[in-house]
């Protein structure tokens, strides 16, 4: 391995954990001041001085990334508005049902949403001033923070002619074409082998610290125990926790009301769960985290029959 | 600056000194703690930061919030003085805190 300035350093194994890049606009007045992107903690230092209660924020992609930054905004006391191209927010990560909740949730605390809105130009002389849309229309803007996704930093892998395909590829044990080199994280796709070794980048902690967990055990000549993977997202006083991959569903079932601001969606694949959204239900969450840890399944009307506790289920999902 | 001493399920000690305003999850991992693995970083998110608080600090330590509390219940080897240590802050009070670890957090 060579570091610019030519120092070589040797290696036995190499691990290439280089994350991702938030994707940038590409719109005229990208870049301008006022404009920001949102991964670091520098990042977040610089939108600071101008993150202040009465501002006015367009938050670019409901992703997240972006409702969480909508979230916290709202309650420092900014005015929000968040343009999404798509329809609904959260398409990419969750269902219809639980996407129109969170949509009515950021409603709810004063959220503006402009959905199936195009961005076409930032305007502004030295700083940003507003957001035109493609229909003409001009949002007002003091600050905008785009959450529009990101791609894996993949450069060090391309010049060293690994495979890449929406990330490092690499098998299970996260190795590369190259058996001396491994990839985790945000910048390695992986077959994931509790959803029939689906091919999946993932964007989340717990996939950036398995990936560590299996290298460190392959490089030791160990095995891992693999997990399923999991995510949360806080957003005002709503934790949510997701265990699984929701992708492929075909139905899905509820525990708990969302009036209640607390509730669990359950995804099915034909007779088989595969995912949860777990609102303020952490029960839930780790129930099924655990059931599908261990392969296990519970059919839709146990799961939701509200008069038995989580734990009893998977206790007697368990023992079967 | 407030000493809190964590205890291996060997039986090992380690005493940090933790400044206030960190939680107890914190200072264990800035001084890398083993035992203690936090994979959601104190969200209260993922229940891999269980902590047995000796049952002289209870009072101090305060009680588990109910999502704290409902977390808990799917650790392994809960007893009644089980805490989520990303949720404890370090106070000056805690001076002299005692937490035990579980034999593993997953
Ligand atoms: C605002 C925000 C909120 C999030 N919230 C959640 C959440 O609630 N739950 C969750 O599970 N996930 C969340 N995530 C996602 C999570 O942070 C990422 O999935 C995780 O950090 C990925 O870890 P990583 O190690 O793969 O990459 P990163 O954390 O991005 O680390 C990669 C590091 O490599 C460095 N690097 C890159 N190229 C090179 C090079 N050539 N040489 C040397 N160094 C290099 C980078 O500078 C960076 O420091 C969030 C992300 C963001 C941005
Ligand atoms: S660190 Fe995740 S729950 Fe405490």
């Amino acid at each position: 391995m060579r570091l610019e300035g030519g120092r070589e350093l040797p290696y036995d194994a190499l691990v290439l954990a280089t994350g991702a890049r938030p994707r940038k606009l590409s719109l005229a007045g990208a870049d301008l001041e006022g404009v920001h992107l949102f991964r670091t903690l520098a990042d977040v230092d610089a939108m600071k001085e101008a993150f202040v209660a009465g501002a006015k924020l367009v938050v670019i992609g409901a992703g997240y990334i972006g409702l969480e930054g909508a979230a916290v905004a709202r309650q420092m006391g900014l005015d929000v508005t968040v343009i999404e191209t798509a329809v609904r927010p959260l398409a990419r990560v969750t269902s219809p049902e639980v996407a129109g909740f969170f949509l009515d949730e950021h409603t709810r605390q004063g959220v503006r949403f402009v959905l199936g809105g195009q961005p076409a130009v930032i305007k502004g002389q030295d700083r940003v001033r507003a957001v035109g849309l493609a229909d003409g229309t001009e949002i007002p803007a003091d600050l905008v923070l785009t959450g529009i996704g990101v791609n894996p930093e993949t450069t060090l892998a391309q010049h060293s002619n690994l495979a890449v395909d929406n990330g490092v590829v690499t098998d299970a044990q996260c190795r590369t074409d190259d058996p001396a080199i491994f990839a985790i994280g945000d910048c390695a796709n992986r077959p994931i082998s509790h959803y029939d070794n689906r091919r999946c980048r993932l964007e989340s902690v717990h996939n950036a610290i398995e990936g560590a967990k299996i290298v460190a055990a392959t490089i030791l000549g160990k095995e891992a125990t693999l997990e399923t993977p999991w995510f949360w997202s806080d957003q005002y006083d709503l934790k949510l926790q997701i265990a699984g991959l929701f992708q492929g569903y075909d139905h899905v079932v509820f525990r708990g009301g969302m009036a209640d601001r607390a509730f669990a969606a359950f995804y099915y694949k034909g007779d088989r769960l595969i995912a949860v959204d777990a609102v303020n239900r952490p029960a839930e969450f780790l129930g099924v985290k655990a059931l599908l840890h261990k392969r296990l399944n519970v059919a839709p009307d146990v799961i939701a029959d509200e008069s038995r506790p989580m734990k009893e289920i998977v206790a007697a999902a368990s023992k079967t | 600056m407030p000493k809190i001493t964590y205890i291996e399920a060997s039986g090992k000690e380690h005493v940090v000194d933790a400044p206030e305003g960190q939680t107890v999850m914190e200072a264990a991992v800035k001084h890398a703690v083993p035992g203690i693995d936090a994979d959601c970083g104190g969200a209260c998110a993922c229940a891999t930061c269980h902590v047995y608080v000796d049952p002289d600090w209870l009072g101090k330590t305060g009680e588990a919030g109910s999502m704290e509390q409902s977390m808990l219940d799917f650790a392994n080897d809960v007893e009644d003085n089980s805490r989520l240590s990303c949720q404890i802050k370090v106070t000056g009070e805690l001076d002299g805190l005692v937490v035990r670890l579980p034999k593993s957090q997953h």
